[in-house]
């Protein structure tokens, strides 16, 4: 069964620094979220709350219909992966899984079958004898999942679950998550601070900063229509073009929006034309060849800030080298001013 | 760091002469008492001009010697029962406490520091003042009361090493807190209990001023009665036993650092 997540006005001191400042959120049942931020956002103070594990100043938190404020972590029924997999060094695989078993008092015979079917789930079915130590990172990070999910909790917190990997296995286990949390239906805040991580797993984000949540969307949401200039930036590479008079720099396009103020074009969002197509001209100052794109840096006549532009390497009919002329158009797309804070 | 490098390089050797002088200073008493406890003489005389187990054998059947020694494993044994909960109890809660743990701390590690003799006098006169009579019983206390700082000291370096994040996912996978003791807390430093309870005991059974203050006549422990042989016979039966003394001392040492050994 599936359960909501409200979070309503949470505010956090910890000795005497407000770590959450009106924190808002809204977590639908069943529903993958990332808290994405830098360190010091507050994302990790927010799921420390949700487990039990950080004291509130005020606001309320509520798990479906049951309000968790004052609940002992101990009483929560939220499974919680930590960031190093706190795993019991002293038992088994086995012993690890059937821990949360025990404190519920199911009958033997239930908690071996509850077990397997949980190694069965993170595709580790033969390690339950081993001791926890013989393990792999990436299976540690397995069998933490396993045990944080083995009594079927209302809600699946993961805090930076992929940190700890190598890159490769971390995008093998992104998908393995997703997977996992799809078969299982469990209610799912994850906190990182790396973004592609956040907008490849998750089916809403919810980017933090200075102890507030800045906006809350689809992956694809946040990062084509980013709210204010901080999630702009913070999600991949951006190109901040100012606003005038309901117009931006140079290209001229019309914005939505508030008609001052600055306004976002990806990189990908410029397209590299000849003379006769192009809006703007520029100067290319630099040029990194990064295997599946090309990414130029350019001075744009009109524009206040450097432009990046990326391309496909074989699109392009020569490579640019520092110092051509080239010319830029928007590939289209509704432009928006982003909100000051 | 290249000017650090160069002055350890200069100043080794002095510091390697110190450091063999101090054990050598320290092991002399050893080199000493260990031929004379094999004397075939009937004094304490170094070197010993004849040697024999003669002295050994008196020891090991005589009841006063015998009796000395069980007094001191009674009493070495309750102390321990006593020292290890507390300085356990110490090392795990402080762990929680966040504000003035450095005070608790010193609070916690003071036995270790203050005179033994005023320990010995404050037990003495306390007792009579709540109107009992001190004795074994105070003695054992004491002798726990000096103890416990050593376990706290031994448990708190072995829990230094567990992760805290474990009582924390013990509690959000369900249990409370005398099953997060009982599962996991106390597991994973069990080794360092174990080792610092045979500390406490080599302290306690070894332990002299405390004894010699609070035994009384007839009941002395096993250091009480070496002091008050000494002081009135110089016979090579108190070497014998002092020998005795320092070969379970240093088993004990021993059997705690194998306990205490950290896993790779």
């Amino acid at each position: 069964m599936s359960v909501s997540v409200s979070i309503t006005a949470l505010i956090v001191h910890l000795s005497g620094t407000r770590i959450l400042d009106q924190v808002d959120l809204i977590v639908p049942a069943g529903s993958f979220v990332t808290l994405l931020g830098p360190s010091g956002s507050g994302k990790t103070t927010t799921l420390n709350v949700l487990a039990g594990f950080a004291e509130t100043t005020s606001g309320h938190v509520m798990l479906g219909d049951r309000p968790l404020d004052g609940l002992p972590a101990s009483k929560r029924d939220i499974g919680f992966v930590f960031q190093n997999y706190a795993l019991f060094p002293h038992l088994t695989v086995a012993q690890n899984v059937e821990f949360p078993l025990l404190a519920r008092k199911i009958p033997k015979e239930r908690r071996r079958e509850l077990v397997a079917g949980a190694l069965e789930l993170v595709h580790l079915p033969e390690t339950g004898p081993r001791p926890v130590r013989s393990l792999s990172g990436g299976q540690q990070q397995r069998i933490a999942l396993a045990r944080a999910l083995v009594f079927s909790p209302s809600l699946l917190l993961l805090d930076e679950p992929l940190a700890a990997l190598d890159k490769q296995l971390r995008e093998a286990m992104q998908i393995e998550l997703k997977r996992i949390q799809r078969e299982t239906g469990t209610t799912t805040i994850a906190v990182t601070h790396d973004q592609a991580e956040a907008l490849s797993m998750s089916d809403l984000v919810a980017i933090m900063n200075g102890g507030r949540i800045e906006q809350v969307g689809s992956p694809e949401e946040v990062y084509r229509r980013p709210a204010t200039r901080f999630v702009a930036e913070f999600l991949g590479e951006a190109n901040l073009l100012e606003v005038r008079s309901g117009r931006v720099e140079a290209f001229g396009l019309p914005v939505q929006g508030a008609a001052e103020g600055t306004t976002i074009i990806r990189p990908e969002d410029l397209v590299l034309t000849d003379a006769a197509t192009a809006t703007v001209k520029a100067t290319v100052t630099g040029v990194v060849y990064q295997g599946s794109r090309l990414r130029l840096s350019a001075t744009a006549d009109g524009c206040t800030r450097p432009l990046v532009v990326t391309a496909v390497p074989g699109e392009l009919p020569e490579t640019p080298a520092a110092g051509d002329q080239i010319g830029l158009r928007h590939r289209g797309g509704e432009l928006r001013t982003l909100q000051a804070v | 760091m290249d000017e650090l490098r160069a002055t350890l390089r200069r100043t080794a050797p002095v510091v390697t002469t110190a450091a063999c002088l101090i054990v050598v200073f320290l092991l002399v008493p050893l080199l000493v008492i260990l031929p004379v406890s094999f004397s075939a003489g009937t004094f304490l005389k170094f070197p010993p001009s004849a040697l024999s187990t003669r002295w050994f054998s008196e020891v090991f059947t005589d009841p006063d010697w015998q009796a000395s020694f069980l007094q001191s494993l009674k009493v070495a044994g309750v102390a321990t029962v006593l020292a290890v909960p507390a300085g356990t109890g110490s090392a795990l809660g402080l762990r929680r406490v966040t504000r003035g743990r450095r005070l608790l701390r010193t609070v916690l590690i003071a036995p270790m520091v203050i005179p033994q003799l005023v320990l010995a006098l404050g037990l003495y006169l306390g007792v009579q003042d709540l109107g009992g009579t001190a004795g074994v019983k105070t003695l054992m206390l004491g002798q726990a009361v000096l103890a416990a700082p050593l376990v706290y000291l031994t448990v708190s370096s072995g829990l230094a090493s567990v992760d805290p994040a474990l009582s924390r996912a013990a509690q959000s996978l369900g249990h409370r807190w005398p099953s997060v003791l009982l599962r996991v807390e106390l597991p994973l430093v069990a080794r360092s209990i174990a080792g610092a309870a045979v500390l406490a005991f080599g302290l306690c059974f070894d332990e002299s001023v405390l004894s010699y203050y609070l035994s009384p006549p007839g009941q002395e422990t096993l250091p009480t009665r070496i002091w008050l042989q000494a002081s009135q016979q110089a016979s090579p039966a108190i070497a014998a036993v002092s020998s005795l003394v320092i070969g379970l001392a240093i088993a004990l040492i021993g059997l705690s650092a194998i306990l205490t050994r950290r896993k790779s």
